[in-house]
């Protein structure tokens, strides 16, 4: 196991209350007819198991920028193993 | 200490600011309080509960420029432990993005660690606004309506 010492790290916390069922904004976070609708309204792909894949893909607009064709945000991954492991209980 | 909140709201600036500085709409999402004032610069304003002896809070508004710019001193009278906090300042700001609005608001003017009551309520506050104006609805989070 390797320690890592992180310095320097500031950590932004955004919080909003949603009138909607827990299943709801799940659905909204994790499917792609959802995230097309908000944010920069690009596709996700979830493997839904612990370590499995997420993938953020870029919308029409990145691309015609000539952004690459995929992100993986590591932030995300990590939060979504913790948030997969819950759901699966 | 400084503490800044955005949020987009489907809305347009002269409803976001109706929202803001009506008394009975603020009241639909800011834990019931209502709120006062004559809306002129150097006016003050009041909050108050209906279920609550005397002032919630109470400020000046330094700066009103509807629909864009709000900028008032505030005093939080709800409990002891905020009152001995003193004054601290609280911006407003409204820009139009296409069809929709960027809100602003930065609260700042707060001493270090200050008690965290004073600022805590604003992620619950912005988001109970959103709601209301977006879908007539009412947010009911725990404190939406303590002081009903």
């Amino acid at each position: 196991m390797t320690a890592i010492t992180e310095t320097n790290v500031t950590t932004q916390v955004y919080r909003v209350y949603i009138k909607a069922a827990p299943q709801a904004i799940w659905d909204a976070i994790t499917m792609p007819e959802w995230t097309r609708r908000y944010g920069y309204g690009g596709n996700v792909e979830f493997d839904m198991r612990p370590e499995g894949a997420f993938r953020a893909l870029t919308n029409e607009g990145m691309r015609a920028m000539g952004a690459g064709g995929r992100v993986h945000p590591p932030d995300l991954r990590d939060r979504r193993d913790q948030d997969c492991r819950r759901a699966n209980h | 200490m400084e503490k800044v909140f955005e949020i987009y709201i489907r809305t347009t600036p002269e409803r976001l600011w109706e929202a803001i500085t009506d008394g009975e709409t603020r009241s639909k999402y800011q834990f019931g309080a209502r709120i006062t004032s004559e809306w002129t610069t150097g006016s003050r304003f009041e909050m108050s509960g209906p279920g609550n002896p005397g002032l919630l809070g109470e400020g000046e508004n330094l700066e009103v420029d509807p629909p864009r710019r709000l900028v008032q001193t505030m005093v939080a009278l709800w409990g002891d432990d905020v009152k001995s906090e003193g004054t601290s300042r609280i911006t407003w700001e409204i820009e139009p993005v296409g069809d929709s609005c960027k809100l602003v608001v930065t609260h700042d003017q707060l001493r270090e660690n200050a008690n965290e009551q004073l600022y805590g309520g604003w992620p619950m506050i912005l988001s109970g606004l959103k709601t209301w104006l977006e879908t007539g609805e009412l947010l009911t989070t725990p404190g939406s309506l303590m002081y009903l």
